[in-house]
């Protein structure tokens, strides 16, 4: 139950609450180590949810425009467009009833997106007011794949040359690379006993905080891992994270965000966090989660110790830092959001 | 006056960190059967936060003593509960665990075949002195969605006195506590099956908690023997609150013992 609903429900008639100070309410829990602490607020979005519902919210990415774009597999509305003070701008899609990963790639100065849906086993490009552009079916170019139920696509990452790297995270996790046009270039990931595998791809990211060396940031979500590859393919190295089911990597200055979707200690109990990392890639702050320690550079198994949220699936992190937290399975709920402690 | 007493109370539960509880502890042990003793450890770093912790079965309240280093349990069926409070939140939710000794020498055990996807680590899971885990893809559990028998020869006659039989519950994963279990003896080694103990359970209760759920079952009048059957029922019908009523619950167990 959301907690504006909670409020209604109990407090038997808003009349007698009025005399309460309003200070007194203020919802000022704060969260997370070191400098990367925020302020969260679980009432940010103002979408009224009879005429806008949502089911899972699965990712969000902010526009140029800086508009706060949500992806939800509701196919009453599979996009929700917000401004950052949470109140609904637009809304647009019924044609993607799995949808799940959102991706915004800025094309020679227009935004476009990348929607992957699970239930289509496609990767569809489209304009940020819907207009599709570009359609990826399975990829029988791999030779990985006889139909298309076996590819279930969980994101996408897109080079500044315009490749696209889809992650099929659901299904055979191997990493698949196109042109921007959306021609087959190659294939690496899969599953297998290496460090090169994968089991469930379900993010990816291009890091360029080193500019020098961009590479590719994916998920190996059941192994509690990151893994880095060069954007050939070519592996590089894993980033372990103990205990943590990482959902898709997200860069925004020298720093990388994401959901863990829960804890291993806890599964299937609600028990995710948000994790940050610095330009090392070593975890500073936690929110909702364990505080970050390391054993001989190894860092220790990480866990949720506030239940602030059940199941977060994805962060975005806006031009003022903000986060918004969108969530899966967690009784319909729209995003929180989070806001710095300067 | 009261109820505007209650009106305030109602707006301050909901606010700051009041409106979100801790997650409970995390602890390790490796397994809750023990041949000389248990230890669990519990990790929690958090500013302001302290684990509190009891060993007599009590609710542990912030009375009760703080976890500092690993906790040795050497008694059997000691009941270890913890729970985390501070900072301002909700205290955490109870996490517990009753550990158990070794037991009479068990010689070997057959049983009804489990489940294919819920085989356990084979022939042995029942009396390989693992388990404690309350989540049910670990192979520590077999899963069963029917009357279950076990067949258990000890490796010399002894008085059975008490049989423990370790379930799961995790009623969202249709796994039930059983409704009803049955010990029987053999006298002489061709004799009949004597019915020595059983057991009623109140299966159906709901129950959000996913947990482990020792259940003993005293012997009636013990004899001295070397063969034990325990017949296990599961749930015959889901309750009505539950996403499967009507079909038969699953019973999970990872181990049982002899006293």
């Amino acid at each position: 139950m959301r907690r504006r609903d909670f409020l209604l429900n109990t407090s038997l008639g808003l009349a007698g609450a009025l005399y309460v100070p309003d200070l007194l309410f203020k919802n000022d829990t704060i969260l997370g180590h070191n400098h990367k602490r925020y302020r969260i607020d679980t009432d940010w979005s103002q979408a009224d949810v009879g005429r806008y519902p949502v089911n899972d919210c699965h990712e969000m990415v902010q526009d140029q425009k800086g508009r706060i774009l949500l992806l939800t597999n509701e196919t009453r509305n599979n996009v929700l467009i917000y401004d950052k003070s949470g109140k609904l701008l637009d809304a647009w899609g019924t044609e993607y009833p799995g949808a799940h990963g959102c991706t915004l790639f800025n094309e020679n100065g227009t935004d476009v997106l990348f929607i992957c849906d699970n239930t289509r086993h496609q990767v569809i490009k489209t304009t940020l007011d819907g207009k599709v552009l570009l359609t990826l079916d399975y990829p029988k170019e791999t030779g990985m794949y006889t139909k298309a139920e076996e590819y279930v696509p969980t994101e996408t990452a897109i080079a500044p040359n315009g490749d696209i790297y889809v992650a099929d995270g659901y299904g055979k996790d191997f990493i698949i690379q196109y042109d921007a046009r959306g021609q087959y270039i190659r294939h690496f990931g899969g599953r297998g006993g290496s460090p090169e595998h994968l089991l469930n791809a379900h993010g990816v990211c291009i890091d360029a905080r080193d500019q020098a060396n961009p590479c590719l940031i994916v998920c190996s979500r059941q192994q509690h891992a990151y893994k880095r590859f060069d954007l050939t393919g070519k592996y590089l190295s894993t980033i372990a994270l103990p205990g943590a089911w990482v959902c898709r990597p997200v860069i925004k200055g020298d720093y990388l965000y994401a959901a863990v979707l829960q804890s291993h200690s806890r599964l299937w109990q609600r028990s995710g966090f948000i994790t940050i990392l610095d330009k090392q890639n070593k975890v500073v702050s936690n929110l909702a989660g364990s505080q970050p320690t390391y054993t001989d550079g190894h860092p220790d198994e990480m866990y949720q110790t506030i239940m602030a949220f059940q199941y977060p699936h994805d962060v975005c992190v806006d031009d003022e830092e903000n986060l918004y937290v969108a969530q899966w399975n967690s009784g319909k709920t729209y995003p929180y959001k989070l806001t710095p402690i300067v | 006056m009261l109820i505007f007493s209650l009106l305030i109370f109602n707006k301050l539960s909901t606010a700051a960190q009041d409106l979100f509880q801790i997650a409970p502890p995390l602890w390790h042990y490796k397994s809750v059967f023990f041949d000389k003793e248990a230890v669990v450890t519990m990790k929690l770093v958090e500013a302001g936060m302290a684990i509190h912790y009891t060993l007599n079965g009590q609710e542990p309240t912030e009375n009760d003593p703080i976890y500092v280093r690993p906790i040795t349990i050497k008694k059997t069926g000691t009941t270890l509960k913890a729970r985390i409070f501070g900072a301002g939140y909700r205290p955490s939710q109870t996490v517990k665990a009753t550990f158990f000794a070794k037991g009479l020498p068990i010689q070997s055990i057959s049983q009804t075949p489990p489940d294919p996807q819920h085989g356990g680590s084979g022939e042995t899971t029942l009396i390989d002195g693992n388990g404690g885990v309350p989540y049910s893809d670990n192979r520590t559990w077999m899963g069963f969605q029917d009357t279950i028998l076990l067949k258990i020869k000890l490796t010399t006659a002894k008085k059975v006195r008490q049989i423990m039989l370790h379930t799961l519950k995790d009623q969202g994963s249709w796994i039930f506590s059983p409704q009803q279990v049955e010990v029987y003896g053999i006298k002489d080694k061709s004799g009949p099956l004597v019915l020595i103990g059983s057991q009623m359970l109140d299966a159906s209760q709901e129950d959000p908690f996913i947990a482990c759920l020792p259940t003993l079952i005293e012997v009636v009048s013990p004899w001295k023997t070397t063969d034990i059957v325990v017949k296990i029922y599961p749930l015959a019908r889901m309750p009505d609150w539950h996403s499967g009523k009507g079909k038969m619950a699953w019973v999970f167990i990872d181990e049982v013992k002899l006293y």
